[in-house]
């Protein structure tokens, strides 16, 4: 660790990670049932951390915008599944193609890697073509692509290797949270290690600028073709993981609505950021599947503290309205369009109250099956406009730790 | 998905251009549907096929798209803008 400048920083963030790692091997042991949730959660966080780190290293890192990802992903899940269902199992599960084509297995580790493998040789096809074409044009290609593979998965001539449009299942899967976290990580790693390297400089430069890039003496079509393959790669063994934690595979999951959730999770998380991603990745499925479920179920405000807990609220929300609207004809700093969404939630919250006092209904409206992704959405509008950089910007996490130094000091390194 | 292959067509006519933006368009949708229908064609000629070319249409429209980047980037009616350095 001699030449790292931020020692403070890179050793936190090691032990952050180290406690992570500890506490969810401990507390799957001994956790009751109702913590369920949380580890549904962090499997399904950590299988989107690494899709979204690899579409980090094409997109943020290298400037390549592609949308193939879920193309990759179902090359990645089907390889998984079909060489990994056990020989007694394959009749039941090809039940319409007579037991289907390949009756070997292979063993769990070498499967994830063959996932991994096919991902990359399917994004070498694949990037000969299309790697030379500029970034929209690039990503209707590998959008085209994406759809295209799922277009063959789906073709029932092909059914005695992919089971057509039925499912595949039956495939030996992991159950426990620490073994999802122990790919990812590695994975992770991986592609840590490979963005400190000359590669992953020259990814950078090719980024900032192809020209100056080439002129410099870069080989610009082979550390495209390198990236792109890289990252499929990861990307398949991304796909591999999800299979194991839906327990099925089929072509028809795999569409582009699932490309643009984790170009959401980058762009979210920061683009040219890994622990941006990684924090944005959990988030996203907190968010979506856990946190905001309180939405969907219709409540009304029932009991003996009904009357005293409207009064209350309608107190609270008139003496702050009356601020907002002062504010917004004179804003101090902030913009106007903080006090304007201010203003007009204690409205909606006032109207509720008004509505409640003419009919006495409890029941708060717009409460019902779906809300939530209403609100999902708007939460993502708000951040994708206010926050645009993202979470973390292009900062990694020991950045967030580093040593803050005297401006003396700086004063005196430049003089000196 | 329909503004997908809406934006498919006007790349594939070249951007640009309003004439391009029609053809492509017209040349991507009869060929969605021209596919959709070969078996069927097929089987009325006399040649009978049974492997199922249906979930090729929207493949074709993507693969119509990839032959012309690949051919001729700038679409079939479209300018060629010179790029500064």
């Amino acid at each position: 660790m001699k030449n790292v400048e931020n020692k403070r920083g890179v050793i936190i963030t090691a032990c952050i990670v180290i406690f992570v790692f500890l506490f969810t091997l401990i507390a799957e042991k001994v956790a009751p049932p109702s913590w369920n949730m949380l580890f549904m959660v962090l499997k399904k966080g950590s299988i989107y951390v690494l899709i979204a780190v690899s579409m980090n290293l094409l997109n943020g890192f290298t400037g390549l915008f592609s949308l193939g990802q879920a193309g990759f992903m179902l090359l990645g899940a089907y390889t998984y599944g079909i060489f990994t269902i056990p020989v007694e199992d394959r009749a039941s599960v090809y039940q319409y193609f007579d037991g289907g084509l390949i009756q070997f297995t292979i063993p769990v580790p070498l499967a994830l890697i063959l996932s991994g493998l096919v991902a990359a040789f399917f994004a070498f096809l694949i990037g000969l073509p299309v790697l030379r074409l500029k970034s929209d044009y690039l990503a209707i290609a590998t959008l085209g692509f994406a759809e295209i593979i799922r277009a063959i998965f789906q073709w029932q001539a092909l059914g005695p290797i992919t089971n057509g449009s039925n499912l595949l299942r039956k495939f030996p899967v992991f159950n426990s949270t620490i073994a999802y976290f122990g790919v990812v990580g590695i994975c992770v790693t991986i592609i840590l290690l490979l963005i400190n390297s000359s590669y992953g400089r020259a990814f950078k430069a090719i980024r900032e600028d192809e020209v100056a890039a080439e002129a410099m003496g870069i080989n610009l079509a082979k550390h495209k073709m390198l990236s792109f393959c890289i990252s499929s790669f990861f990307a398949g063994i991304g796909g591999a993981l999800l299979a194991m934690y839906q327990t099925s595979v089929q072509a028809a999951i795999f569409k582009s609505a699932m490309t643009y959730e984790i170009l959401l999770i980058v762009v979210i998380g920061g683009i040219g950021s890994i622990s941006g991603s990684i924090i944005a990745s959990f988030l996203y499925i907190a968010c979506s599947e856990w946190w905001l479920r309180f939405l969907d179920q219709e409540t009304s405000l029932a009991g003996p503290q009904r009357s005293r807990f409207i009064v209350v609220m309608a107190v609270i929300f008139v003496i702050l309205l009356v601020p907002m609207i002062i504010r917004i004809k004179k804003p101090k700093g902030k913009p106007v369009a903080l006090y304007g969404a201010g203003a007009a939630v204690c409205g909606i919250v006032l109207g509720w109250l008004v509505y409640y006092a003419l009919t006495g209904q409890t029941k708060i409206p717009l409460l019902r099956n779906g809300f939530r992704m209403v609100v999902f959405s708007v939460i993502i509008m708000i951040i994708v406009l206010f926050f645009s950089q993202g979470i973390m910007g292009t900062k990694e996490l020991p950045d967030l730790f580093k040593e803050k130094k005297a401006s003396g000091d700086a004063g005196k390194e430049v003089a000196g | 998905m329909p503004g997908l292959k809406a934006f498919v067509a006007a790349v594939f006519g070249g951007i640009g251009s309003i004439p391009g933006a029609v053809i492509g368009a017209f040349i991507i949708g009869i060929s969605e549907d021209i596919v959709k229908g070969l078996e069927a064609m097929l089987n009325m000629v006399g040649i009978s096929s049974n492997i199922g070319l249906a979930t090729f249409s929207d493949a074709v429209t993507f693969a119509l798209l990839i032959i012309i980047l690949v051919v001729k980037p700038t679409g079939l009616f479209g300018e060629k803008a010179t790029e500064k350095v």
